[in-house]
């Protein structure tokens, strides 16, 4: 009898831990209906119409399930490629200064890894990407370029190797790049930068 | 009493079971948080042919033509070369390989850029002088660097609008990268040597790095040039992550990890409860 009354009093224990559990996903949830969605329109920083026509204005990675809209950054004040404002968390940034997708060179999009809080943001999933998997980028002009991923790579901040990154012009890539690592409190910033290397495919 | 017996071990076997489910949970959410294939970065390698007595060329690569018909003062693109150590031999044109009148082993660092410049002259030897690159952009604003390869030119003072931008850079020697405005510019290369200057205009764009070569010489032929490449300015990586245990920020309150946590702790209680009521079992049926 002893035993069964310490058998029940044990399950509502894990019953009940159980359920916080489920309170904190439930708490998860809200926060991610609560978050913006709208579709808002592109902001091309280069004015003539045929390069323009080329932003690309959606990135859509089916394999780990991303489909981000794509907006167009610069640089921070420090020359770090600047990151999505319109909608930080669910938008993905290309960076203006370099080419477009499809274009000879290096065109690179960042997306960030987490939102305040350790909630996942667009590129919560990238870690999960294949060499191999297919990434889909579709331009203002409504032509979808067709990238597979060729290299993954991690670095830290200082030894990323921004050439290979941002300036290989030997063919036609797109690069992905999010935070990775653990958070450093004091620098204000994760340990290291998971760089998804991808080539157009023919 | 039979029939509590087989509830118990029923319930100590459902918690065993939930609890190496758990187990298995946890550890492949951590198993698969950071496993990523990596691959090392290639070198970059830009090269210029800054050497006098070597006509058109071709360059060999481990073996292999990577330029051919190279001119005397033509400054090629970054080309991706795999890291690690590399024959470079360069040959005057058509004549392959077997008349190699330079011919070096270089090392070349994963991810880093370099200028590689053919330079020297035959009485004094031919040679290969590498230097790395840092092309990092300076926002809003463009980088210059200068180069001086020409043989007779000693020491040359780089001066623009009548102030002096850069001086003292010898032969084979590079200057440091100047942050500079963006505009048009009338650079004035001097040799004091040759008390000669020589005029350059060249328009420095945002976010580029400009790089001026000297090469030739003052006495003799191929004569002094000045020859200026521009290329893009690269950014550092972005900073995406964010803050996991943000203070007073009410609409991120929520981490994610901890749900995980509490799986990995429910688990062992499971596994430990589970042993324990199979314990108690033993013990009260004897």
């Amino acid at each position: 009898m002893h035993a069964v009354r310490l058998t029940l009093r044990l399950l509502a224990l894990i019953v009940v831990l159980i359920l916080s559990a489920c309170g904190s996903a439930s708490i998860s949830e809200e926060l991610e209906l609560r978050a913006p969605s709208a579709i808002k329109a592109a902001t091309p920083t280069v004015p003539p119409v045929r390069a323009y026509m080329k932003n690309p204005v959606r990135l859509v990675i089916p394999a780990i399930g991303i489909n981000a809209f794509v907006e167009s950054v610069g640089t921070q004040s420090n020359a770090d490629l600047a990151t999505p404002t319109q909608n930080p968390w669910e938008d993905v940034g290309w960076y203006n200064l370099g080419p477009h997708p499809g274009e000879r060179g290096s065109a690179v999009i960042d997306g960030h890894l987490d939102r305040p809080g350790g909630y996942p943001a667009v590129f919560w999933r990238l870690r999960d990407i294949h060499v191999g998997d297919d990434v889909l980028v579709t331009n203002i002009a409504g032509k979808t370029l067709h990238f597979r991923v060729t290299r993954i790579a991690l670095y830290t901040p200082q030894e990323a190797p921004i050439q290979d990154i941002f300036g290989n012009w030997g063919g036609i890539y797109l690069n992905l790049i999010t935070c990775a690592g653990d958070w450093i409190p004091s620098e204000h910033q994760t340990t290291l930068r998971l760089v998804v290397y991808t080539s157009l495919v023919a | 009493m039979k029939i509590k017996r087989i509830l118990a071990l029923l319930v100590s076997h459902l918690f065993l079971g939930l609890g190496i489910i758990g187990i298995v949970v946890f550890a492949a959410f951590f198993g698969t948080q950071r496993h990523y294939a990596s691959a090392q970065s290639p070198s970059f390698v830009r090269v210029i042919h800054a050497s006098p007595d070597v006509g058109t060329a071709d360059v060999f690569v481990d073996g292999g033509l990577l330029l051919s018909s190279f001119q005397f003062g033509a400054v090629t693109n970054y080309v991706a070369v795999p890291a690690g150590p590399h024959k470079v031999q360069i040959a005057l044109v058509g004549k392959g390989i077997g008349a190699a009148v330079i011919s070096e082993t270089l090392a070349v660092s994963p991810g880093l850029a370099y200028t590689v410049a053919a330079v020297g002259t035959k009485a004094t030897g031919l040679s290969l002088k590498v230097f790395i690159d840092n092309n990092l952009l300076s926002p809003g604003t463009a980088k210059l660097r200068v180069y001086q390869l020409s043989p007779d030119g000693g020491a040359i003072t780089v001066s623009a609008q009548g102030s002096t931008l850069l001086s003292g850079i010898s032969y084979q020697g590079a200057s440091n990268y100047l942050p500079m405005s963006v505009g048009a510019y009338t650079f004035d290369v001097t040799s004091a040597t040759h008390n000669s200057t020589l005029p350059m205009d060249a328009t420095l764009k945002a976010n580029t790095v400009t790089s001026v070569f000297t090469v030739g010489l003052y006495n003799g032929n191929p004569q002094i040039q000045v020859i200026a490449s521009q290329v893009p300015g690269l950014p550092g990586v972005p900073n995406t992550g964010s803050d996991p245990n943000p203070l007073l920020q009410p609409d991120n309150v929520q981490p994610s990890a901890p749900w995980i946590w509490l799986l990995g702790a429910s688990a062992l209680l499971l596994i430990g409860s589970g042993g324990f009521i199979r314990r108690l079992v033993g013990k009260y049926s004897n």
